[in-house]
C-alpha cells in the first residue's frame, strides 16, 4: 500500500474467537519470527498456545499458582517467560511445558515481563515497584543484575529494546534506561502508566496512561509528539500497540472497543466510536509482527479474537 | 599470590615458579572481601539456616542444635519414606502394644532432670546439714538458720582454735562436768559414758557436750496458747498405727513369714512409694534418725537401725468392751475417753416468724431502685466494692475537671444529638415518680434525676446556651433535682404553656442532663476537643441526599480546583499535556556491567560512575606501553615489570576500598579494567627471530586455518610487503600483525597466531623469494631449542624430548657461544611450551621479532637479565 494512501486499514474482521480460558484474559502474544502462533495468559493461572489461523489450541502451560499477567517470547520461540500474581518469573520451555527456571526475587506480583534482543536478561516489573534483570545466561544464579528501583509505585509495563530499557509505572512516570548513555529520562505523565512500547527507531515511546489517553512520547525531549483520545481507559490496564509498520496505533478500550488512530494526524480510523467487539474491557492487542493483515487482541470477557483485514471462512462461522 | 596471577604470569611467558614473591610483606594476607558472593553455590550442607535476626538458627550435632530430617529437608536421601499401612486388625491393642513410659512424655528438661536425679551424691558433707528435703521440719529450719557449719569463717576460726565438729564450744571440761551437761540435755546420749571406766575418764578433760538448738515451731493453728488438741478418733491410736506403717516395707515374696522378722534384706529396697515427693532413690537413708535433736555438728554415728519389728498379728489379745461384748477382731477399745467436739444448738426461731426480705431490705435502708443512696452498702451487708469516685472522694483527691463527651463535640453536632434524643421514647417508668399534687386535667410528671447525674449535668456541657429563658428553667431544674428539693417556682409552667409540653419540656431537660452528663475522668482524659467546626449548619434528618443544586460535580470540581493549588508545577504541567523539560527528570544511570555485556553495549562508564571518586589504582599490567614502549619486551623484562610492581605495590594507597584484598590489590578489578598487554609481549612470547617466518603471518582472521589454505597467493602478497614495514612499526613500537595494511592499527582484540598446516608452509617457503633460510630455518629452530637446553642445564630443569638431539646438541654447544645468548634464552622458554605443536603435523607459527626489535633485544637484555635474576649466577657467567 502506498504511504501517501495513508496507514494500512486496521484488521477489523473477526478471524477466530478463542475462549479456552476461564476467566479474563490479561495478555495475549505473537511468537518471534513468523508469529504462527499466539501465547495467551489469564486469570486461570495458565498461559496457553494456539494457532491463530485454525483456532486450535496446542498446548498449556500450567504451574502458575496465581494469575498470570505477562508473557514474553524467546527471539527462537524455544521458550518463554511468564510472570503473574505468584512474584515469581516462570521460565518455560515450550516445547515441553516445563518450567526451567523459576525466578523469585520480587516481592509483589509481576505485572511485566520482557526478554531483551537475544533471551540472554529478563526483565521483569513487579508490584513492589522494582524492576529486576535477571541473567538467563548464568546458571545458578539466584540474584538479578540489576535492581531498576526508581519507580516509587507499581511497575505496570515494561519495554526492551536493543539498549533501552522503557517502563511505566503507577506513578505516572515513564523511565526510560539508555544502557548506551548511561541515563534514566523519566518524564511524568500525570496519571498511572499502563503500558508502554517504545517504536523500532526508539525515538518515540508509545504510553498508556489512565486518562484515557495514548501518548506518543518523545524520547529525545520528553514532549508528547501525538495524543490520542476517544477511547475509554481510566480504570484498567490495556495494552496499546502499533499498527503494521508503525503507521498506526490501535488500543482497546474498558467498553470493549477497538481503537485505531492514525499515528501522524491522530484521528481515529474507521469508525468513531469503533463498534464493540468484546463483551468487557480490553486488556491486550497486539498487531501481527509480520502480516499486516492480522491482529488478536485479549479481553477480560475470557475470549482471545483474532482479527484479518478481509473476511475468512472461519470469521464467516463465528 | 594469587593463582590468576600465576596463571597471567604463565600466560604471558614468565616462569612462574621463579616468581614466588608476595606482595604482602607482613603477617598472613586476609581473604578478600570480595569473596562472599550470592550467587556463589554454596552446597546444601554448607548452607545455614538463620533466622530473621540473623542468627544461626540450626547447628550441628555437637553444637547443641538439631538438623530436621536430611540435611534439614526431609528424612532420607530419597526424601521421606512413606510408612508402610499395617493393619491392627488382626494386632489388637495390647497384644503387641509398645508399652508406654513415663520417659516416652517427658520433654528434654524433664530427661536431663531425671538423669540428674539418679545421679549420685556426696552425702560426706550432709552430716549435722540434713539435705534433706523431706527432712522435719527442724532441720528445714536448722538450714535456714545456719547455713552450713563446714565453710562459715566461723567454723574454719573455730576449727583453727581446735574445735572439731560435734563438740561444744568452750574449753574443755572435766569428764564430771561432762556428765552434768549429759544430764541437763536429757539422757539422750548418755549411754556410752556409763560404760567408759570413770577413773580412767576423770584423767582427762574432754571437750563440752554441744548446745542443743533450741527449734521452736512456728505455730500454724488458730487454737489458743497452751492449748492442745483433743486426741480425735483419727489420732488416737492412728498416730501410731501409722509411723508402724511408715516402717520399713517389707518386700513381698517367699520365704518371710508372718512370724519371721524381717531382715534388712527382706526390706523392699526398690519400693518407691514411700517417698513419692523424693526424687532420689539411695540405697540408705541419709537421716535415719528423724526423732534425734539436731545438734550443732553432730558426729554421733548413726547405725543401721533394724526397723521396729512389727507386731506380731495373731498375739492379738481379745479385747471387751465393758458391758463384755468382745471388740471385733482387730481394733481394741480406747484406753482415754474422747474429747468431743462442742456442738452449739442452732438459735430457736421464734413461732412468730415469717420470712420477709424486705424488712431487711428496709432495714439496711438502701435497697431502692435506681440505686439512689446505695453506697458501700449492699443487701447482704457486705460492703459493696467502691466505685473510682468514691475511693477517689475518700482519698480525699480533687476530681478531675468533669469533661463529657460532649463538650468535645461542635455545637451542631450537640444540637442534632439533642434533637435525636428528644425524639427518643421516653425511657421506662421506673424513673419516673409520681407527684402528688396533680395540676388540673395532665398531670404534672417531674422526671427524676440521680441528684449525682443532675450535679455532673450542671457542672457539664449546657446545651441551651441560646435560648437563656430555657437555659435558666434546665438549670433551675437540675438545681432542683439535684438538691432534691421541691419544684421551685421560677419552674413552674409558662404563662401560656400546656401541662403536657411543660412536661415533655422537663423531660427534655431530663434527657438531656442524662446525655450531657459529663464523662468520668477517666473517660474524660481520652478525649480532645475538636478543633475543626462542622460547616453544616443544619443537620437534616433521614438518609442523607445529595444536594440539589449539583452538589456533587460542583464539589468535585472544587476539590479538583483545591488540589490544583496544591500540585507541583510538574504535575500541573502534565495534567496540561505540556509534556517537555519540565516533565523530565534525566540523572545518570549506571548499568552493571554485565547487564552491558550481556546487552552487548559498551559500558557508559568503563571506569566507575562519573559522580564517584574511585580510588586510583596503579593498573599492575599498564606498564608495558607507558614505560617500556620502546623497549623491546622479553620475558626478561616482563620479569623486570614484575619487580617494578612489587616496587609499586606499597605506593599504592592503602584505604577502605582495597584493605582486605589480600596479595592481589586488583583483585576483580584487573579483569574489569583489564587492558592487553602490550604488542611486544605477544611478540616476545610468539614471535621466532626468524625475519622470513613473518611472511606466515595472517591478518587476523576469525577461521585461520581454511583461510590460510584457500589464500596463498594473500600471504605471499603479505610476505613481500611485511619486512620494511614491520621494521617501520618496530622502529615506532608499535607491532603490525596486518602487514598488508600498515596504516591499520592493530586489532589487539582479534589477534592470534595463526595455525598453518606444515604443507602450507613449505609451500610458502617455497614461493618465498628469498630461499637462503628455507633448511636452515628449520634446523635453526631446532638448534635453538637445543642450545638453550644447553645453556640452561643444571638450572632449570628442561625436559628433554628428543633423545636423538644429544649429538647435535654437542656440536651445537660451539656455536652456541658466538650466539646471542640472551636471545636463545628467551628462545627457550618459548620452544618449551610451543615444542608440542612443533611436532605435530600442522604447527602454529609464530611471528618473529622484525629485525629491529630483535635488534633492540639484544641491547637492552642485559639490564633486564639482571633484573630478572637478581643475585642468581646461571651458567652462561661461568663461561
Amino acid at each position: 500500500m502506498a504511504p501517501s494512501r495513508g496507514p494500512p486499514p486496521t484488521p477489523r474482521y473477526l478471524h477466530l474467537t478463542l475462549d479456552s480460558h476461564t476467566g479474563p484474559v490479561h495478555v495475549v502474544r505473537y511468537a518471534k519470527g513468523a508469529a504462527k502462533y499466539i501465547l495467551s495468559g489469564g486469570q486461570d493461572r495458565t498461559v496457553r498456545l494456539f494457532n491463530p489461523d485454525l483456532g486450535t489450541e496446542i498446548k498449556t502451560y500450567k504451574g502458575h499458582g496465581y494469575e498470570v499477567l505477562s508473557i514474553t517470547v524467546s527471539p527462537d520461540n524455544s521458550k518463554f517467560a511468564s510472570g503473574g500474581g505468584d512474584r515469581s518469573v516462570f521460565y518455560w520451555d515450550v516445547t515441553t511445558g516445563q518450567t526451567i527456571r523459576r525466578l523469585a526475587g520480587h516481592i509483589g506480583r509481576i505485572n511485566a515481563v520482557e526478554f531483551n534482543g537475544d533471551a540472554s536478561v529478563l526483565a521483569s516489573g513487579s508490584y513492589d515497584g522494582k524492576v529486576n534483570l535477571w541473567d538467563l545466561r548464568a546458571q545458578g544464579v539466584r540474584t538479578p543484575i540489576q535492581v531498576l528501583d526508581d519507580a516509587r509505585d507499581s511497575v505496570t509495563s515494561l519495554s526492551v529494546a536493543s539498549h533501552l530499557i522503557v517502563t511505566g509505572s503507577v506513578d505516572g512516570y515513564v523511565r526510560t534506561y539508555d544502557l548506551r548513555k548511561g541515563e534514566l529520562h523519566a518524564d511524568y505523565l500525570g496519571y498511572p502508566v499502563t503500558s508502554v512500547l517504545p517504536t523500532a527507531d526508539l525515538q518515540t515511546v508509545l504510553a498508556t496512561v489512565l486518562d484515557s489517553k495514548v501518548l506518543l512520547m518523545d524520547d529525545s525531549v520528553g514532549t508528547a509528539l501525538a495524543t490520542f483520545t476517544g477511547h475509554k481507559n481510566d480504570e484498567y490496564k490495556a495494552r496499546a500497540c502499533f499498527g503494521h509498520a508503525e503507521a498506526s496505533v490501535v488500543c482497546g478500550d474498558e467498553d470493549g472497543r477497538i481503537w485505531a488512530w492514525d499515528l501522524l494526524d491522530g484521528k481515529p480510523m474507521g469508525d468513531n466510536p469503533p463498534p464493540k467487539v468484546h463483551k468487557k474491557v480490553i486488556t491486550w492487542v497486539e498487531q501481527h509482527p509480520v502480516k499486516s493483515g492480522e491482529m488478536v487482541s485479549a479481553s477480560g470477557d475470557g475470549t482471545v479474537k483474532v482479527w484479518r483485514d478481509q473476511i475468512t471462512k472461519n470469521g464467516e462461522n463465528a | 599470590m594469587t593463582s590468576r596471577l600465576k596463571r597471567k604470569l604463565d600466560n604471558m611467558g614468565v616462569d612462574v615458579s621463579n616468581v614466588t614473591e608476595n606482595f604482602c610483606m607482613i603477617g598472613t594476607p586476609l581473604p578478600s572481601l570480595e569473596k562472599a558472593d550470592k550467587n556463589e553455590f554454596v552446597p546444601v550442607w554448607k548452607q545455614d539456616v538463620r533466622d530473621e535476626k540473623g542468627r544461626r538458627r540450626l547447628h550441628g550435632a555437637f553444637t547443641g542444635g538439631f538438623s530436621a530430617g536430611y540435611f534439614n529437608t526431609v528424612g532420607s536421601k530419597e526424601g521421606w519414606t512413606p510408612a508402610t499401612f499395617v493393619s491392627s486388625r488382626a494386632n489388637r491393642a495390647g497384644k503387641d502394644q509398645r508399652v508406654q513410659r513415663p520417659e516416652d512424655f517427658m520433654d528434654e528438661e524433664d530427661l536431663s532432670e531425671l538423669r540428674a536425679d539418679q545421679k549420685l551424691v556426696d552425702t560426706t558433707h550432709a552430716d549435722g546439714a540434713p539435705g534433706d528435703p523431706a527432712a522435719p521440719d527442724d532441720a528445714n529450719i536448722w538450714n535456714a538458720l545456719v547455713p552450713s557449719v563446714r565453710d562459715s569463717p566461723g567454723a574454719k576460726l573455730l576449727q583453727k582454735m581446735g574445735w572439731r565438729p560435734g563438740q561444744g564450744v568452750g574449753p574443755r571440761i572435766t569428764y564430771a562436768k561432762r556428765r552434768a551437761q549429759d544430764r541437763i540435755a536429757g539422757a539422750a546420749a548418755s549411754q556410752e559414758g556409763d560404760e567408759m571406766d570413770d577413773e580412767e575418764a576423770g584423767k582427762h578433760l574432754y571437750a563440752p557436750r554441744d548446745t542443743v538448738a533450741v527449734v521452736y515451731r512456728a505455730k500454724e493453728d488458730s487454737f489458743g496458747l497452751g492449748y492442745v488438741r483433743g486426741a480425735g478418733l483419727r489420732e488416737g491410736d492412728g498416730g501410731r498405727g501409722k509411723k508402724a506403717e511408715e516402717g520399713q516395707a517389707i518386700s513381698a515374696g517367699f520365704g518371710l513369714g508372718a512370724l519371721n522378722d524381717a531382715d534388712e534384706d527382706d526390706l523392699d529396697v526398690y519400693d518407691g512409694s514411700r517417698a513419692p515427693t523424693d526424687k532420689r532413690r539411695l540405697a540408705y537413708t541419709i537421716d535415719e534418725d528423724e526423732d534425734e535433736p539436731v545438734l550443732l555438728g553432730s558426729k554421733q554415728a548413726a547405725p543401721f537401725r533394724r526397723p521396729a519389728p512389727t507386731q506380731p498379728q495373731t498375739v492379738q489379745a481379745q479385747f471387751f468392751f465393758p458391758d463384755g461384748r468382745p471388740v471385733l477382731q482387730g481394733f481394741k477399745p480406747a484406753g482415754a475417753p474422747l474429747t468431743e467436739d462442742v456442738w452449739f444448738a442452732p438459735p430457736e426461731v421464734p413461732e412468730d416468724w415469717k420470712p420477709d426480705p424486705s424488712r431487711v431490705w428496709e432495714l439496711n435502708g438502701s435497697v431502692k431502685e435506681g440505686g439512689v443512696g446505695v453506697q458501700g452498702k449492699a443487701v447482704d451487708g457486705k460492703p459493696a466494692p467502691l466505685r473510682a469516685e468514691e475511693r477517689g472522694a475518700m482519698l480525699g483527691e480533687t476530681p478531675l475537671a468533669p469533661r463529657s463527651v460532649f463538650d468535645y463535640l461542635s455545637k451542631e453536632a450537640r444540637d442534632r444529638l439533642q434533637k435525636a434524643s428528644a425524639s427518643l421514647k421516653p425511657p421506662s417508668a421506673v424513673e419516673i415518680k409520681k407527684e402528688p399534687s396533680p395540676p388540673p386535667e395532665v398531670k404534672m410528671e417531674i422526671p427524676v434525676l440521680e441528684p449525682a447525674t443532675a450535679a455532673a449535668a450542671l457542672r457539664g456541657y449546657q446545651p441551651f446556651t441560646a435560648d437563656p429563658v430555657k437555659q435558666q428553667r434546665y438549670t433551675t431544674y437540675l438545681q432542683m433535682q439535684a438538691s432534691r428539693s421541691e419544684l421551685p417556682a421560677e419552674l413552674a409552667p409558662l404563662p401560656r404553656q400546656e401541662m403536657d409540653s411543660f412536661n415533655k419540656e422537663l423531660e427534655d431537660y431530663a434527657k438531656a442532663a442524662r446525655i450531657f452528663k459529663p464523662a468520668s475522668g477517666a473517660m474524660a482524659s481520652r478525649f480532645t476537643s475538636s478543633s475543626t467546626v462542622e460547616m453544616d449548619a443544619k443537620p437534616r434528618e433521614g438518609l442523607h441526599a445529595p444536594e440539589e443544586q449539583g452538589g456533587y460535580l460542583e464539589q468535585k470540581a472544587a476539590e479538583e480546583s483545591r488540589m490544583e493549588v496544591q500540585e507541583t508545577p510538574r504535575q500541573h504541567a502534565a495534567k496540561m499535556g505540556m509534556f517537555g523539560p519540565l516533565t523530565r527528570d534525566v540523572s545518570t544511570w549506571v548499568p552493571s556491567k554485565l547487564l552491558c555485556k550481556r546487552f552487548g553495549v559498551k559500558d557508559p562508564y568503563p571506569d566507575g560512575v562519573p559522580g564517584e571518586e574511585k580510588p586510583a589504582v596503579t593498573p599492575a599490567w599498564k606498564a608495558p606501553e607507558s614505560s617500556t614502549a620502546s623497549q623491546p619486551l622479553t620475558n626478561a623484562v616482563a620479569a623486570s615489570m614484575l619487580n617494578q610492581d612489587k616496587e609499586n605495590v606499597p605506593t599504592t594507597k592503602k584505604d577502605i576500598s582495597n584493605v582486605g584484598l589480600g596479595d592481589d590489590d586488583d583483585q576483580g578489578r584487573d579483569i574489569l579494567t583489564y587492558e592487553k598487554p602490550g604488542m611486544d609481549i605477544f611478540k616476545a612470547i610468539f614471535a621466532s627471530d626468524d625475519e622470513d617466518s613473518d611472511e606466515e603471518e595472517e591478518p587476523p582472521a576469525p577461521v585461520p586455518a581454511p583461510k590460510v589454505e584457500s589464500t596463498p597467493l594473500k600471504s605471499v602478497e603479505n610476505q613481500s610487503a611485511a619486512p620494511h614495514l614491520t621494521a617501520e612499526s618496530s622502529s615506532a613500537a608499535i607491532y603490525n600483525p596486518s602487514g598488508s595494511d600498515a596504516r591499520q592499527g592493530l586489532d589487539i582484540s582479534s589477534f592470534r597466531p595463526t595455525f598453518v598446516p606444515k604443507t602450507e608452509r613449505r609451500k610458502d617457503k617455497e614461493a618465498d623469494n628469498r630461499p637462503k633460510k628455507d633448511k636452515k630455518d628449520k634446523k635453526k629452530k631446532d638448534k635453538h631449542l637445543l642450545v638453550s637446553f644447553d645453556a640452561e642445564e643444571g638450572i632449570t630443569v628442561t625436559p628433554s624430548r628428543d633423545e636423538s638431539s644429544k649429538k647435535r646438541k654437542r656440536e651445537d654447544k660451539e656455536r652456541a657461544k658466538d650466539r646471542d645468548r640472551d636471545r636463545e634464552k628467551e628462545e627457550k622458554r618459548k620452544r618449551r611450551r610451543a615444542g608440542e605443536e612443533e611436532e605435530d603435523d600442522g604447527m602454529w607459527v609464530e611471528k618473529p621479532p622484525p629485525d629491529v626489535l630483535v635488534q633492540a633485544a639484544v641491547e637492552k637484555e642485559p639490564p633486564s637479565e639482571a633484573n630478572a635474576h637478581p643475585g642468581r649466577k646461571r651458567a652462561v657467567d661461568f663461561f
